[in-house]
């Protein structure tokens, strides 16, 4: 209970007005009624009440004050009405609160509760427009919850090092200035120099990758992935080492770094520090102790490995000497740490000029050196040999650009869906304001309602994104658990999402209701209706334009892809099974081995070579070529040692000349050219023609030994028939595509009976193949269901709309029947509206798709052609989907009895 | 002067108090608390009356509509038995409280 010294609530007005010529009966008059605007104060009160006060304003009066004064003394010492009322209803009452069941709770708005209401009411009296509202919203937000997850991860690649912004990994422009490629390997030579003679370069490293080395600690080995790297690692880069010191794990020669990792699968609990392990790769085979264990990176790091081996191991061995103190050698990324970012264009003109000083022989050009941020590697490199499978930034705004038209489209759906039936509210509307409501309860009301609808839209997609995450990381390779998830901008996202979505499809509509006329919405709602119709006719253009564009898209992405699955590639990759073989003893068994297998009926052909039509393993950089005109130029230029069998093997033809043979004892001296190569020596007749003191025999027709990113490069091939070189080499096998099953049981028993000191490790061809390619299918198969929901939420709110028409215009439709028109004419005139608006769309759409694919397909040497086919069929679907969309309604509005729709006129 | 709770706690005893002596009713009652307290203890109306109601529903007081001297309606209290013994409850709360509070004044 309360005590109320009333603090003169009063009006005062009202004794302002008694002032002039007080009348006391009157007053009381006055008083008494505005008690009775209270639902809490009944008569009896009143009575009650006035006696108090007629007393004490008689005892007032007695000691001398006058009428006025005195009612205005007692009157102001009342508590106001509501005040009072709701007093006495405490003491009627059983409620717990005691709040009277007419006044809103403390915390709420006035009339929220009935807004509530009225919106739970709609939502479940529209079924189908409410489930239409949120399945496209909250499905359309599940999909940008998930695409921005990706999108997060992309663009969070080496960030997380101390001083990524100043950070660079150091490129090198070749070729003519037109030519936009570069290549990242440097000499090692040149970040010493780095070092001592340009002050603006904080700390400068050097890195190697070393590929699928056998790493062996006693009885136990694997094949792992690794880097070469020297000292400067550890302080270029913040990975986090759990044991030894950043500055001595990688100085010493013959050091390892392990990861976490791998050093558990190699020692489990014991401490790997100081034990000894044996390091076989290609370059290298030998003991090396373990200097430190460091923490496996993390996923969003372009330098993925399990191992560290000190570039100094490197330097002791005789055959990789040449790859130190010289400026001719370009073995090794290196990375530099600016003191400050802004000193980057400067710095790489020091490093021209002192590549320049070196070799004052070579032709730089102008732009030669670039800095390239290491946040940039991850998305914006397109450089082969990188040190860990890049991914480009067009996928990212890719889909940017579909999370972004989703969320448009369901925006769009719900902002149309809910102006369209909001115009069937409008007796509600006009009774809220005849009753008293403002435009601004109106448009408080509506919002409100669009808010409702967004909360649960986005408490529906945050339990789909919980249970698509897994699916969806897998699928475009991102691997992340969703506790990997930064949560943050996710829920800021979330915030913005709800906030945009809600405005965007309750602003408009709130804003065409609320300016209903009460006395006039008969009359006012047809302009009304017309006014928001412009409005939804250009949101549909909108909405079909894109779902167009994205099936244009879709049609074009897909058959790049196809394109290049299925494309020549100048080699046969079916029926091909490789064995690398790395360790020595191995190699030394290849013939062996050969010989074994060619005795198997369904083996019909077996080579033995360093490179594979995927993978030419070696490059010279610069190499310089003599043209036909005698003039000479520089190349790049790929190496490979094959045999004779090799062209057969991979089903590689020859343009010109013949293969080796094992009948010339010549050939050793003898290479092979592709194509490309030819072309870029200019050369008329190649046959005969010396190349590196070696004579050329044949030129081979060009294949692709690397993605179709990139165009063919020129290549040599060398005779080395079983040879046992210092690098892995493959044993290929041609086999006949019946039993695969037993010809590998042969196979892997011929390999055991052999070879002891490796694992039986094989893969096909063509799986390797499509390896190259699986992540850019992957992303393809999710952009074309990207797609699908696209063109399913366009529809949806185009069923919605045509639904809508539907009714509103059943009187039409029922007095055209009465006069006699015939099912199709109606269902023509109900249809051509919606048509005429996606064929608007069409037109909106074929140029823009065709210029952004043409973009797109630049990011591919090869590309397939695409015509005007693709777009008339987008458009045709479009079009078709559109009216299935709006026929049902249509048809079944035409089918519909006359007598239904105008018994009441 | 006081604390709205401890003025709204002190308003049953005290208005069972005066009904004990008579029977009263709202305006007397408001004026015999002014002068018993000096001017500090002034209720308002909305105090009173709704005190008195729920009193009422309480089965402690019993009203009754009567003619004023002047012929005005008013609405008159008197003390039931149950309140009655209300009141010799809450005069031993509250003489008890005024024990303990002496005792503690006492000795500061």
């Amino acid at each position: 209970m309360m005590c109320w010294r009333s603090s003169g609530r009063r009006p005062d007005s009202l004794i302002e007005r008694e002032k002039k010529m007080f009348d006391l009966e009157k007053a009381i008059r006055e008083w008494k009624k505005s008690l009775f605007k209270d639902p809490g104060i009944e008569e009896s009160y009143i009575i009650e009440l006035e006696e108090g006060l007629r007393e004490e304003i008689e005892e007032l009066c007695e000691e001398g004050l006058s009428e006025e004064e005195a009612f205005r003394r007692v009157a102001a010492e009342m508590a106001p009405a509501d005040v009072l009322g709701a007093e006495f209803y405490k003491v009627r009452t059983t409620r717990r609160s005691g709040r009277p069941s007419w006044r809103a709770p403390r915390f709420m708005p006035e009339l929220l509760w009935s807004y509530l209401k009225v919106a739970l009411r709609k939502i479940n009296r529209q079924k189908s427009y409410s489930f239409i509202n949120i399945a496209g919203l909250s499905a359309a937000m599940a999909c940008a919850l998930l695409i921005l997850t990706f999108i997060q991860f992309e663009l969070s690649f080496d960030r997380f090092f101390e001083n990524s912004d100043r950070t660079f990994r150091i490129a090198l422009r070749e070729g003519s200035p037109e030519e936009d490629s570069y290549e990242i390997s440097t000499p090692e030579i040149l970040s010493k120099a780095l070092k001592t003679s340009i002050p603006e370069i904080e700390k400068a490293g050097i890195v190697r990758r070393s590929r699928s080395a056998l790493i062996q600690a006693g009885d136990k080995r694997f094949t792992e992935d690794g880097l070469f790297a020297d000292a400067g690692f550890f302080e270029l880069f913040s990975f986090d080492l759990v044991l030894g010191s950043r500055a001595a794990v990688l100085a010493a020669p013959h050091s390892i770094v392990l990861s976490d990792r791998l050093a558990e699968k190699l020692f489990g609990d014991a401490n790997p520090v100081g034990q000894s392990i044996h390091y076989k790769g290609i370059f290298l085979s030998q003991d090396l102790v373990v200097t430190g264990v460091v923490k496996h990176p993390p996923k969003n790091s372009h330098l993925q490995f399990d191992y560290l081996v000190s570039t100094a191991t490197m330097a002791q061995t005789e055959r990789l000497k040449g790859w130190f103190n010289a400026w001719n050698t370009y073995a090794f990324h290196t990375y530099v740490e600016l003191q400050q970012k802004q000193a980057r264009h400067q710095v790489e003109k020091k490093i021209r000029l002192l590549i320049k000083e070196a070799r004052p022989e070579t032709n730089l050009r102008e732009d030669a050196v670039f800095l390239q941020p290491v946040t940039d590697i991850h998305l914006k490199s397109r450089v082969a040999g990188a040190t860990a499978t890049n991914s480009r930034i067009q996928t990212v705004y890719l889909f940017g650009s579909i999370a972004l038209i989703i969320l448009l489209i369901a925006g769009i759906n719900s902002m149309n869906l809910s102006t369209a039936w909001a115009t069937t509210r409008n007796k509600e509307v006009s009774m809220r304001k005849v009753i008293g409501a403002q435009r601004i309860d109106l448009i408080k009301q509506f919002m409100g309602e669009a808010y409702l609808l967004t909360a649960l839209a986005m408490a529906l997609s945050i339990l789909m994104f919980y249970a698509f995450f897994p699916v969806f990381s897998g699928f475009v390779g991102i691997d992340l658990t969703v506790n990997e998830v930064d949560i943050v901008p996710l829920v800021l996202s979330i915030g913005a999402t709800i906030i945009f979505v809600g405005a965007f499809s309750g602003l408009y509509p709130s804003l065409v209701l609320s300016s209903f006329q009460p006395f006039s919405i008969e009359k006012k709602l047809s302009t009304a209706w017309l006014r928001g119709a412009r409005v939804r006719n250009l949101l549909v253009v909108f909405q079909f334009s894109a779902v167009t564009l994205l099936m244009i898209g879709t049609l074009v992405i897909t058959r790049q892809l196809n394109f290049i699955r299925h494309k020549n590639l100048g080699y046969n990759r079916q029926h091909v099974l490789i064995l690398p073989l790395r360790e020595e003893e191995a190699i030394s068994k290849a013939a062996a081995l050969k010989t074994a297998l060619e005795g198997f009926n369904n083996i019909q052909s077996v080579t033995i070579s360093d490179s594979t039509p995927l993978k030419i393993s070696t490059m010279a950089g610069g190499l310089e070529i003599q043209k036909e005109n005698g003039e000479a130029t520089k190349i790049d230029l790929y190496m490979a040692g094959i045999d004779c069998d090799f062209l057969d093997v991979y089903g590689i033809k020859l343009a010109e000349g013949r293969n080796f043979s094992r009948d010339f004892p010549t050939d050793s001296q003898a290479v092979l050219v592709n194509q490309a190569l030819v072309r870029k020596g200019g050369w008329k007749n190649p046959l005969g023609r010396k190349m590196m003191d070696s004579t050329i025999i044949g030129v081979v027709e060009d294949f692709h030994f690397d993605t179709l990113h990139k165009p063919i490069e020129p290549a040599m091939f060398v005779f080395r028939p079983g040879d046992s070189t210092f690098r892995g080499i493959n044993v290929g096998i041609r086999f006949r595509p019946d039993n695969p099953e037993d010809t590998l049981d042969q196979i892997k028993n011929v390999f055991a009976r052999l070879i002891s000191s490796q694992p039986f490790d094989f893969y096909f061809l063509d799986d390797s193949y499509n390896q190259l390619y699986r992540r850019e299918q992957r992303l393809a198969v999710m952009v074309g269901y990207l797609e699908g929901l696209a063109i399913l939420l366009g529809c949806m709110g185009l069923f919605g709309l045509a639904a809508y028409s539907a009714q509103r215009r059943s009187k039409e439709i029922g007095i055209r029947k009465v006069l006699g028109a015939s099912v199709f004419s109606i269902v023509r005139i109900m249809s051509r509206e919606f048509l005429i608006l996606v064929g608007i769309s069409n037109v909106i759409a074929w140029p823009l798709g065709y210029y952004l694919l043409h973009r797109w397909l630049q990011a591919y040497a090869y590309r397939c052609s695409f015509g005007i086919e693709i777009f008339i069929l987008a458009g045709l679907a479009a079009l078709l989907i559109a009216a299935a969309a709006v026929g049902l309604h249509t048809v079944r509005a035409s089918l519909a009895s006359p007598v239904k729709s105008i018994r009441y006129e | 002067m006081s604390s709205k709770t401890l003025i709204a706690a002190a308003a049953k005893p005290i208005i069972l108090s005066i009904l004990q002596s008579g029977e009263s009713y709202g305006y007397k009652i408001i004026k015999r608390v002014r002068q018993a307290s000096g001017g500090t203890l002034d209720w308002s109306s909305a105090l009173l009356y709704p005190v008195l109601h729920r009193l009422e529903k309480d089965g402690l007081i019993q009203s009754q509509w009567k003619l004023s001297e002047k012929g005005r309606m008013r609405r008159c209290y008197r003390i039931t038995d149950s309140g009655r013994k209300e009141l010799a409850a809450e005069k031993e709360r509250w003489i008890s409280i005024h024990d303990v509070l002496e005792k503690f004044w006492a000795t500061a």
